[in-house]
């Protein structure tokens, strides 16, 4: 009775049902571009808002690492750090080196750095097993 | 191909018989191509979360009927509407040489109950199995397949009487 074969099956097969209109398949096309453009702008909106927290996220990470790297050692008995800074401002060889290290993007603060570094490692020690008292800059061997 | 092709694609193919189907929760066929509209938008937003989408096309189309019904909280009247008012429409093409099958046969699907409409409209025209009927209608494949046998038992015996 319900096989393929039934004859009334077939009878009723043979009618077709009346399409959607185009009005129908137009709208059902709005809708869906609709929706379509909405799931982009959300997109959208979630990419901008990831971006920012990466971003946020990779600032922070480069401060810590920043802040958490160890300093070179600095230069030890010569004196208190004013002291020895203002000799550093009026030494002419120390402004220069300034100047290069801005050249090279570096702070007036990492230059000293590199001096002291360079100072405490080259500079002979006194009787008192302190440096000798010179001008720091006299004796790195540019 | 794109998903507006794709879109295009399944409408075309499955369109005539979800209008169809639309129809049997709405009075109108205006109302049948809105109730189409908001099934199948439905539909393509969530296509790929069935495991089979065919039947859950036409669940849509269903559940946006009933959903449609309730909210006008005239659920039987419309059902009613689409064994009567929709009589005076054309639920099929018209051709000339087969005018009367098809009056005939609205007619006397009109008449059925309308659980049974649905299960003639879903096989016929829907080409789902009994399995996918029972999916779209919530309730087993043997319902699916008894309600068929009683339309048909229930179509013969009315278009044999037509016929005569």
């Amino acid at each position: 009775m319900t096989s393929d074969d039934d004859p009334l099956e077939k009878r009723l097969r043979r009618l077709k049902p009346i399409a959607p209109s185009d009005k129908a398949r137009s709208m059902i096309a709005r809708r869906l571009n609709g929706a379509q453009m909405t799931a982009l702008s959300a997109d959208r909106r979630l990419s901008r808002r990831l971006a920012a927290l990466v971003t946020a996220f990779a600032a922070v990470l480069v401060v810590t690492v920043i802040l958490r790297s160890p300093l070179p050692p600095r230069a030890v008995s010569r004196g208190t750090p004013s002291r020895i800074r203002n000799e550093r401002v009026e030494d002419p060889l120390f402004s220069a080196s300034v100047a290069y290290g801005r050249s090279l993007r570096l702070s007036e603060e990492e230059v000293e750095r590199v001096l002291d570094a360079y100072a405490n490692r080259f500079l002979p020690l006194g009787d008192s097993g302190t440096p000798r008292k010179s001008s720091v800059m006299d004796e790195i061997p540019f | 191909m794109s998903d507006n092709g794709d879109w295009g694609e399944w409408l075309h193919r499955h369109g005539p018989a979800l209008l169809l189907y639309a129809r049997q929760w709405a009075p109108t066929l205006v109302d049948a191509e809105d109730l189409l509209q908001e099934a199948f938008v439905r539909f393509w937003q969530s296509r790929r979360s069935p495991e089979d989408p065919r039947p859950y096309l036409f669940a849509c189309v269903r559940n946006c009927g009933i959903d449609g019904a309730r909210a006008r909280g005239a659920r039987k009247k419309h059902e009613r509407l689409a064994g009567t008012r929709q009589q005076h429409e054309v639920w099929f093409e018209a051709r000339l040489e087969r005018k009367e099958t098809y009056e005939t046969v609205q007619s006397a699907l009109s008449r059925l109950p309308a659980e049974q409409r649905e299960v003639v409209v879903l096989k016929i025209w829907g080409e789902l199995t009994f399995e996918q009927i029972g999916r779209t209608m919530e309730s087993s494949p043997n319902t699916a397949a008894s309600r068929y046998r009683y339309a048909l038992e229930n179509l013969q015996r009315d278009l044999e009487w037509e016929d005569v």
